[in-house]
C-alpha cells in the first residue's frame, strides 16, 4: 500500500508476474499503476506490504539494490542523461564494476581500462539490438521522443536485468518505432527475460501481452489472458468503455 | 640587471601565485558544481578551513604573539607536507559532515547548509581569537624550502613554480577522476539524479564523494594561501570568494578541468591590470578602479550565462574508439 497525504494511490494490491512472460498492467488514468512501479523498484517506500522477486524481499531497499537485483524499470516520461552522449547514457546503466568506487581507481588503476573496454562493447552490442548504433556518440538530449523511449529500453538492458517494467513504453511513439521495440522486447521476452509493462494502447496490450492485470483505484480489478478480458464486464464499465 | 629580473620575478608571482590559487580553488569548487551539479554556497569557508588548519599547524604554539599561549596547535610546529595534509583532510571532514544531513533532501538545501556553515566558520576565525588571532591575524605561516630561500622575489619565483606545478598535477589527477567510471557516474548524478538511482547507481555515495574531494582541494588552496601571503585574516574567507569562484569556473567550462585554468589566469588579468593601472591613474579615478573592474566583472558574468553558459571551453564529448 502507498498513500500519499489521504489519498492511497495503491491500495492492498496483491499481483504476481510470471518468469519469462509479457505481463500487461491496464487501467484508467490515476489507478496508480505508475505508483506501483515506483514502488516496486523502490523509488517510493510503501507504507503497508510485501514484495518478492525471485524469493528476495525488495521492499525497504534503496533503488539500486534492487537493480542489482535484476530488476529496473523504464521511466514514462524518458529521463536521458541530457549532456552525456547516447553511448554514456548506457555505460552509466553497466552492473557496477571497476572504477566506479574511489578506491579502484587508487589501488587498481589498471583494470579500469580494461573493464571500461567490456562495457563499451557491450553498449555497442545493446544499440545494435535496439538500432540506436546510428547514434552511438549524438547527445540524448538531440534524439526525437521515440528515439529516446528506445534509449530507455536500451539503458535497461545494459543492467542485464532479469525482469524490466516497462512504464508505457510506445505511447506516443510512431508505428514503425513502435514495431521496433515491441520486436526487441518480445525477442528478449524468448531469451527468457519477464516483462511488466503500463500500457494504454488496447492494440498493443491485447496482441502481445500473454497476461493482462487490470487496476482501479489503486486495487487489482482482475487479471486474465486477453480474450478474458475483453470480455470482462467491469473492465468495460471501469475502463474500456462501452 | 639583477635588479631588472628580482622586479620581473616579483611582478610575475603577484599575477601568476594569486591566479593559479583562483584556478586550485576553482578546480574543488567544478567537481561538486561542474561535474555533479552540487551548489556548494560556502566555497569560502572550506578555503578558510584550509588556510586556517595550516597556518596554526605549521606555526605550532609558540610563534604568534596575537595568539595566547594555548593556541590550539601542536606545541611544536609540524612539517610543511604534514599541514597541508591536514588542512585538505579538514576540509574534506567538514565538509562532508555538511553535506551528510543535506544531501538526501532536495538540491536548494545543500546551499542553503553551506552559505550558513561558511558565516559560521568566518565569525568564528574572527572571533575565537584565543585560537586563531581572529583580526589580529595569523602569521609567522612558513612557505616551503623557508630556511634555504627565505626572503625576497627568488622565494615568491620558486613558489610560483612550485604552486604552477602542484596545479597541473591537480588537473591531471582531476582529469583521471572525472573522466572515469566514477566521473561519469558524478555526470550522470548532475544530468538526473532520480535516473542514476533508477539506473543503479548509490547517488548520495557519489554526492558525498564529490564533494568530500571538492573541499579537500579548496582546502589546499587556503593552505597554498596561508602559506604565500604569510599572514592570515578571516575577512579573505567572504562570499565574494564564493562568488569569484563560480565565475571562474563559468568562464573556464562547466565540467571542463583544463578550461577551469583560462579562467582564472583571464578573470585574474581583469583584477590584477586594474590594480596596477590604479598607479597611473588620477587621484579620483583610483578610487573608482575597484569598483568597475567589479561591474566589468559582474557583466562578464551576466554575458556569459546568457550566451555562452557552457563556458569559453565546454565539457568534451566522450567518444572511444568502436571496435
Amino acid at each position: 500500500m502507498k498513500t500519499f497525504g489521504g489519498i492511497r494511490a495503491v491500495d492492498r494490491c496483491s499481483l504476481s508476474v510470471r518468469p519469462g512472460t509479457i505481463t500487461g498492467l491496464i487501467g484508467p488514468n490515476g489507478a496508480g499503476k505508475s505508483t506501483l512501479f515506483n514502488v516496486i523498484v523502490g523509488l517510493y517506500a510503501p507504507d503497508e506490504g510485501q514484495i518478492y522477486f525471485n524469493g528476495q524481499r525488495l521492499d525497504g531497499l534503496p533503488p539500486y539494490s534492487i537493480v542489482r537485483k535484476g530488476l529496473i524499470k523504464t521511466f514514462q516520461i524518458p529521463r536521458e542523461l541530457r549532456n552525456m552522449t547516447v553511448l554514456e547514457n548506457l555505460m552509466v546503466a553497466a552492473p557496477a564494476g571497476a572504477g566506479e568506487r574511489l578506491t579502484d581507481l587508487i589501488i587498481r588503476p589498471w583494470e579500469v581500462p580494461r573493464a571500461e573496454r567490456a562495457v563499451i562493447d557491450r553498449a555497442e552490442e545493446v544499440l545494435e539490438i535496439v538500432g540506436l548504433r546510428a547514434l552511438r556518440d549524438e547527445y540524448a538530449k538531440n534524439l526525437s521522443g521515440g528515439q529516446k523511449k528506445l534509449l530507455e529500453v536500451a539503458r535497461a538492458l545494459m543492467a542485464k536485468p532479469r525482469m524490466i517494467l516497462l512504464d508505457e513504453p510506445v505511447a506516443g511513439v510512431n508505428p514503425t518505432l513502435t514495431q521496433r521495440i515491441l520486436g526487441v522486447v518480445e525477442d528478449l521476452r524468448n531469451q527468457g527475460m519477464t516483462f511488466f509493462l503500463v500500457e494504454h494502447d488496447m492494440d498493443v496490450v491485447m496482441s502481445r501481452c500473454e497476461w493482462i492485470i487490470v487496476m482501479h483505484q489503486g486495487r487489482r480489478l482482475v487479471e486474465g489472458v486477453a480474450e478474458a478480458i475483453k470480455a470482462n464486464a467491469s473492465v468495460i464499465d471501469s475502463y474500456l468503455g462501452g | 640587471m639583477s635588479d631588472i629580473l628580482e622586479f620581473v620575478i616579483l611582478q610575475l608571482a603577484g599575477y601568476i601565485v594569486p591566479a593559479t590559487l583562483l584556478v586550485i580553488i576553482a578546480l574543488g569548487l567544478n567537481v561538486q558544481w561542474g561535474h555533479t551539479g552540487l551548489f556548494n554556497a560556502g566555497v569560502a569557508a572550506f578555503v578558510g578551513v584550509g588556510a586556517y588548519t595550516f597556518g596554526m599547524m605549521s606555526t605550532g604554539s609558540y610563534s604568534n604573539p596575537g595568539v595566547s599561549w594555548y593556541h590550539w596547535g601542536p606545541g611544536m610546529p609540524f612539517d610543511i607536507v604534514t599541514s597541508a595534509i591536514l588542512a585538505m583532510a579538514a576540509a574534506g571532514i567538514l565538509g562532508a559532515l555538511v553535506a551528510i544531513p543535506t544531501l538526501r533532501l532536495r538540491a536548494d538545501y545543500l546551499a542553503i547548509a553551506t552559505l550558513a556553515f561558511a558565516e559560521i566558520v568566518r565569525l568564528i576565525l574572527k572571533n575565537e581569537r584565543r585560537l586563531t588571532g581572529g583580526d589580529q591575524s595569523l602569521a609567522f605561516i612558513p612557505r616551503p624550502f623557508e630556511p634555504l630561500v627565505s626572503r625576497g622575489p627568488f622565494s615568491d619565483g620558486l613558489f610560483m613554480l612550485l604552486i604552477t606545478l602542484m596545479m597541473l598535477g591537480l588537473v591531471l589527477v582531476l582529469d583521471y577522476l572525472t573522466r572515469s567510471p566514477f566521473g561519469r557516474n558524478l555526470h550522470a548524478v548532475r544530468e538526473d539524479e532520480e535516473a542514476a538511482l533508477a539506473l543503479g547507481k548509490d547517488t548520495f555515495r557519489l554526492k558525498l564523494g564529490a564533494f568530500a574531494i571538492g573541499c579537500a582541494v579548496m582546502g589546499l588552496a587556503g593552505a597554498l594561501l596561508a602559506s604565500f601571503n604569510r599572514v592570515i585574516v578571516p575577512d579573505i574567507f567572504v562570499p565574494l570568494t564564493t562568488f569569484t569562484a563560480y565565475v571562474v569556473v563559468i568562464l573556464g567550462g562547466v565540467g571542463n578541468n583544463r578550461g577551469i585554468i583560462l579562467g582564472g589566469y583571464v578573470f585574474y588579468l581583469f583584477t590584477w591590470t586594474s590594480q596596477q593601472m590604479k598607479a597611473y591613474l588620477p587621484f579620483e579615478w583610483a578610487l573608482r578602479v575597484d569598483f568597475l573592474n567589479q561591474i566589468v566583472i559582474g557583466l562578464l558574468l551576466i554575458l556569459f550565462i546568457l550566451f555562452r553558459p557552457e563556458g569559453v571551453m565546454p565539457e568534451k564529448k566522450y567518444i572511444p574508439p568502436s571496435r
